[in-house]
């Protein structure tokens, strides 16, 4: 039996929904966090104008009475879905190189914590499980 | 087949899992004993996700993580229930758990909690808009009625 071209070309856009599909996306906010960088500050001795001279102007800045804190972040979500006809699964990983630091009256860096995870973020489906979430 | 064509093009089913950050590993929190410094607590725990201030130059700094697991249900591309994937600085979800840690003036761990992190750090809200204060000695030298020139 010998099916005309214009049929078949109707029978495939027909089972085109029905066809899976897949995609991956990456969202980026801001700059990576280096750990040069942080190594490079020095509590009890670096200045506000050497912090920014390195990292540049803060995301978030805090007055804590004299004091204050400034907040450097970069944040990488990454997403991967599938979709099986009336069905999509989608996950999303969200994780950030942070890093806070807190400066005395006098404008000089106090203490910090840096926290380096952005690259820790991965593609995986829903169903994968390869963090330990409380 | 065009029936299930159809189906597909106007329902949809929506299975979303949504991670924010990795938690702090339980039981982090019982190496840290009230007095501890605060760059002993960064050192320990890392950076955290909030930073806010209390009355006579206290702090308290919150570490946040969350996920998310559900099922939705769209129909014709509009999804009529689902989870709520979106976090930002501005707005804790009602699934974002954490870790709140709250130091004395001169920076020393006072006490710390965990759990959801809108209950726990309720009181504390959003860090406001401070004036910038002047430093100490510049306010003194400002002062007109020093002992000295109030004779």
């Amino acid at each position: 039996m010998r099916i005309r071209p214009s049929a078949r070309l109707a029978c495939l856009s027909l089972a085109l929904p029905l066809l899976g599909g897949c995609f991956l996306s990456r969202n980026t906010v801001n700059v990576p966090l280096h750990a040069e960088k942080s190594a490079s500050l020095a509590p009890g001795r670096s200045t506000q104008s050497e912090v920014l001279a390195a990292l540049g102007a803060p995301n978030e800045v805090v007055q804590l009475g004299y004091r204050s804190a400034w907040r450097y972040d970069h944040t990488v979500e990454k997403r991967a879905g599938l979709s099986l006809i009336v069905v999509t699964m989608i996950n999303s990983d969200v994780q950030q190189d942070r890093m806070w630091l807190f400066f005395d009256e006098q404008g000089v860096l106090a203490c910090f914590g840096a926290t380096l995870d952005a690259d820790k973020s991965v593609y995986e489906l829903p169903w994968s499980d390869s963090h330990d979430v409380e | 087949m065009l029936g299930a064509s159809t189906l597909g093009a106007c329902v949809r089913a929506r299975y979303q899992k949504s991670t924010f950050l990795r938690p702090i590993a339980s039981g982090a929190e019982a190496q840290l004993e009230p007095g501890a410094e605060l760059e002993t607590c960064l050192a320990r725990l890392g950076a955290p996700n909030y930073v806010w201030e209390q009355p006579s130059g206290a702090v308290a700094v919150a570490y946040a993580w969350s996920r998310s697991v559900g099922w939705g249900l769209g129909v014709s591309g509009t999804v009529v229930r689902n989870v709520d994937a979106s976090f930002n600085y501005d707005d804790l979800s009602a699934d974002t758990r954490g870790l709140v840690l709250w130091f004395d003036s001169n920076w020393r761990l006072e006490r710390l909690e965990r759990g959801r992190i809108r209950d726990v750090a309720a009181p504390l809200g959003r860090p406001r808009p401070n004036l910038p204060t002047p430093p100490r000695d510049a306010a003194r030298g400002a002062t007109p009625s020093t002992p000295s020139s109030s004779r």
